[in-house]
C-alpha cells in the first residue's frame, strides 16, 4: 500500500492483521503512519469491519504540549499504563501499547518473555528480560537465514507446548543496533530513536517470510538464555531443570494465571527439551552456539 | 511449651501438592493457593516426610537422624525449624489443632 493511502486508512483507523492478533489502530500522527508503512510494510490491513484483538489510538497530548515538546499517549481502551514520550517516540509507544495489550491480555497462550527463532523447523526458546540480548541473537540468527517466529513473548500453548509466531519489527537498544547493523547491513532498520528511557531504541523491519509463515506453529527442540561476556570464551552449559523452571517461570507474564495447567507446561517444557545456558563474547559465535543447538 | 511437639501436617487437602524434581532440587505447585516455590533436596525431603504422615518437629529430627544417619545437633534442630516455620508461613504446613 502506498503511503498516503496508508496514512489516510491510519488516521481514521484501520485494522492490522499482527499475527496471531488483529490490531485496530488510529493515528493522526505522521511520524507514527510513516514508521508503520516501513516496520509493518509486509504485514496486511484487514477489512475494516473485522473484528479486533485489541484497540490502540496513539495521538498527540492536549494542553501546552501542542505548541512545544509534543508528546504522543498511547490510548487503549483504558487509561494508558505508559507516560507520553516525545511525539517523535510515537513509534516506540506504539510497540509498547501493543506489548501490554500482549501480555496483558492473551488468555489463550503461556507467555514467556523470550524470543523464537527456528531452523529447518527446529526452534529454540531464547528466554530474557530487555537487555540480556535476546532480541540482539534473534536479530542476528534470522539475517542467517533463521525462521523469526518472534522476538519479544513466546505464545506457547500450555497443552501441547506449541509456540504460535508473533512476528513483530525487532527492538534493539543502544549497542546493539550497531552490532546488528555491523552484522547484517543488508537488514532494515528504523531510525534510531534517542533519548527513551531504556536509551537509544531502533527496530529491524520483519520480512516477507516471516509474516508469511506465521500461521505455521512451531515445537520448541531446545531452550538457550544468552549471557553476553566479553571476557568468556563460547560455551554451552546445561542448566540444572529446576533451576531452569524457577527461570522460566520468572520470564512468563501470565505464569500465575494459568494455575497448575503452566504448572505443568514448564515442567514439561524442561523435561522434553535441552536447558542450556549460551555464554558468547561476539555475534558470530553466539550464533555458531546456535548452529550447533539445533544441529 | 517449645513448639516442638506441635504436630505439623499439610495445610491443603490430599493432592493439593504437585511435584517435579530433578537432580538440583525440586518445586512444587500448590494449588490451594495458587503458588509455586523451588526447595532444596534436604527441604524437599522434610516435606514428603510430613506429607506421609504428620508429626511433630522433634519427631521429624528423630526420623531424619535415624533415616540419613545424623547426629542430633542444635544445627540440625535450626535447620528443621526454620523449614517448617517456612512451610507454615507459605500455607503449605499447619500446626494440628
Amino acid at each position: 500500500m502506498d503511503p498516503v493511502a496508508l496514512s489516510r486508512r491510519l488516521a481514521a483507523g484501520a485494522v492490522l492483521s499482527v499475527p496471531p492478533f488483529a490490531v485496530r489502530l488510529q493515528t493522526p500522527l505522521h511520524v507514527l503512519q510513516r514508521s508503520l508503512h516501513m516496520l509493518y510494510g509486509e504485514f496486511d490491513l484487514l477489512d475494516d469491519g473485522e473484528a479486533p484483538d485489541f484497540v490502540i489510538r496513539v495521538s498527540g497530548t492536549g494542553g501546552l504540549h501542542r505548541f512545544m515538546r509534543r508528546q504522543a499517549m498511547a490510548f487503549i481502551d483504558t487509561p494508558p499504563p505508559y507516560t507520553p514520550l516525545p511525539e517523535r517516540m510515537a513509534p516506540i509507544m506504539f510497540e509498547q501499547a501493543l506489548n501490554w495489550c500482549v501480555a496483558t491480555r492473551t488468555l489463550t497462550h503461556l507467555i514467556l518473555h523470550a524470543a523464537v527463532v527456528a531452523k529447518n523447523g527446529r526452534a529454540v526458546i531464547v528466554p530474557g528480560q530487555s537487555g540480556q540480548g535476546k532480541s540482539t541473537l534473534c536479530a542476528a540468527l534470522v539475517a542467517r537465514g533463521w525462521r523469526h517466529v518472534s522476538d519479544e513473548f513466546a505464545l506457547m500453548d500450555p497443552s501441547t507446548l506449541a509456540i504460535t509466531a508473533h512476528p513483530r519489527p525487532i527492538s534493539l537498544k543502544n549497542r546493539s543496533l550497531e552490532v546488528v547493523a555491523a552484522w547484517a547491513p543488508e537488514m532494515a532498520q528504523s531510525p534510531a530513536y534517542e533519548g527513551t528511557p531504556k536509551g537509544t531504541i531502533g527496530y529491524v523491519r520483519p520480512s516477507r517470510a516471516a509474516v508469511e509463515s506465521a500461521p505455521e506453529p512451531v515445537t520448541p527442540v531446545a531452550v538457550v538464555f544468552p549471557r553476553f561476556d566479553p571476557a568468556q570464551a563460547p560455551a554451552l552449559d546445561a542448566m540444572g531443570k529446576a533451576a531452569a523452571f524457577i527461570a522460566l517461570t520468572a520470564c512468563s507474564v501470565n505464569y500465575r494465571e494459568f494455575g497448575q495447567a503452566g504448572f505443568d507446561a514448564i515442567g514439561r517444557l524442561v523435561d522434553g527439551n535441552p536447558v542450556l545456558g549460551a555464554t558468547y563474547p561476539d555475534t558470530g559465535s553466539a550464533v555458531a552456539l546456535l548452529e550447533q543447538v539445533v544441529g | 511449651m517449645d513448639g516442638t511437639s506441635d504436630i505439623f501436617r499439610l495445610a491443603a487437602p490430599s493432592g493439593s501438592l504437585h511435584w517435579r524434581e530433578w537432580d538440583d532440587g525440586c518445586v512444587i505447585f500448590n494449588r490451594t493457593t495458587g503458588e509455586t516455590h523451588y526447595l532444596d533436596d534436604f527441604t524437599a525431603y522434610l516435606l514428603r516426610l510430613v506429607e506421609a504422615a504428620p508429626r511433630s518437629q522433634d519427631a521429624l529430627t528423630g526420623t531424619v537422624c535415624a533415616e540419613l544417619g545424623r547426629e542430633r545437633s542444635a544445627t540440625l534442630e535450626a535447620q528443621i525449624a526454620r523449614a517448617l516455620r517456612n512451610f507454615e508461613t507459605l500455607a503449605v504446613l499447619e500446626r494440628a489443632r
